[in-house]
């Protein structure tokens, strides 16, 4: 029997190529059930999401990205979800990647799968700030979880259910969960495994701002004190 | 004792009475109604007895009097802060969790109407 695979998108003001991208997730996976979580966005159209399988649930402020996997995540367990997965709404992860990240988990080789940029040389543009900041916070990671990470702030993974029922109550984090669930799958020593996926520069990413690695600094050393 | 004594020490009763009142009114945690009557207890205690301060020169071996004032008033703001910025957290909580709660309902509400 198949297992009922749950994928959880979190949106917020991302209009234009979003159809596009959901109709690109259905050419690749096919038998994914999708979850959109719009997180208070001020620019929803119904219309915007006419696929009667597509799941949308709408948070009616914003509150954050992590805000809305979680709500995602909720109800993926709720509806008997034995894989979630997740990815980013701006077109920063492509679809057709999904297959390759999703069939770790399937095969019930591990229980996480983290789509890395970076084990592939020359994988597309970023920029440099980026690059290095990642790279630091990979080894600031290492350093507090002692689990060796190429791309520790990916949004593109895919868990066993059992891995989000477990973190879930744990998670506190409304915008800047990456590092703190990270934090919670590795105490509890949950098997994490990288792929390699496409890096799509995306400018309408808020990742890479200054603001954002504060706030990595700021969960880092909160985990890192616990 | 002089005038401005008894009103620090009236102004800090009153205080505990309004931690005892939202106490009752369920707005404060027991947690919190502790600690805040303590810091409002220590208030009353040190306008009415200034002098007891003296006897925290050894400990913290200040020479100043004012400066363990100073201390004491910078430790206070912090413990104030730190327990606001909790109580700010925690409400942020709660709202996530209602925002949450809500979207799923809203969601299967939407699925039983179209039924």
């Amino acid at each position: 029997m198949s297992p009922n695979i749950f994928l959880v998108i979190p949106r917020y003001n991302v209009e234009n190529n979003f159809p596009q991208l959901l109709s690109e997730i259905r050419r690749f996976v096919p038998d994914v059930r999708i979850v959109v979580v719009d997180d208070g966005s001020t620019d929803i159209n119904p219309k915007l999401i006419n696929d009667q399988n597509i799941v949308l649930l709408r948070h009616r402020i914003n509150l954050g990205q992590w805000a809305a996997l979680r709500t995602g995540f909720m109800y993926s367990l709720l509806n008997g979800a034995d894989i979630i997965a997740s990815m980013d709404a701006d077109g920063q992860h492509h679809p057709a990647d999904l297959p390759n990240i999703l069939d770790p988990v399937v095969r019930g080789e591990t229980d996480v799968v983290l789509g890395s940029r970076f084990l592939i040389p020359n994988n597309g543009y970023m920029k440099k700030y980026r690059n290095y900041g990642i790279k630091l916070f990979n080894f600031l990671f290492k350093c507090v979880s002692g689990v060796n990470l190429s791309d520790c702030t990916s949004g593109f993974k895919v868990y066993r259910a059992e891995v989000i029922k477990r973190i879930l109550p744990s998670l506190k984090e409304n915008q800047y969960g990456a590092l703190e669930s990270l934090y919670y799958i590795t105490k509890h020593k949950f098997r994490i495994k990288e792929t390699a996926i496409q890096n799509i520069h995306s400018e309408k990413s808020y990742k890479g701002s200054i603001k954002y690695g504060y706030n990595l600094l700021r969960i880092l050393l909160h985990i890192g004190m616990l | 004792m002089r005038g401005i004594q008894l009103i620090g020490a009236a102004v800090g009763v009153y205080l505990i009475i309004q931690v005892l009142i939202n106490y009752r009114k369920k707005n404060y945690s027991i947690r919190r109604t502790a600690l805040m009557s303590l810091i409002w207890g220590v208030l009353i205690v040190l306008f009415l007895n200034p002098s007891i301060m003296l006897y925290t020169l050894p400990i913290f071996t200040m020479e100043d009097f004012i400066l363990t004032v100073l201390v004491l008033s910078i430790l206070f703001v912090f413990v104030l802060i730190s327990d606001i910025y909790r109580g700010m957290m925690e409400n942020n909580r709660k709202i996530t969790e209602l925002v949450q709660k809500l979207a799923l309902d809203d969601y299967y509400n939407q699925i039983s109407e179209g039924e």
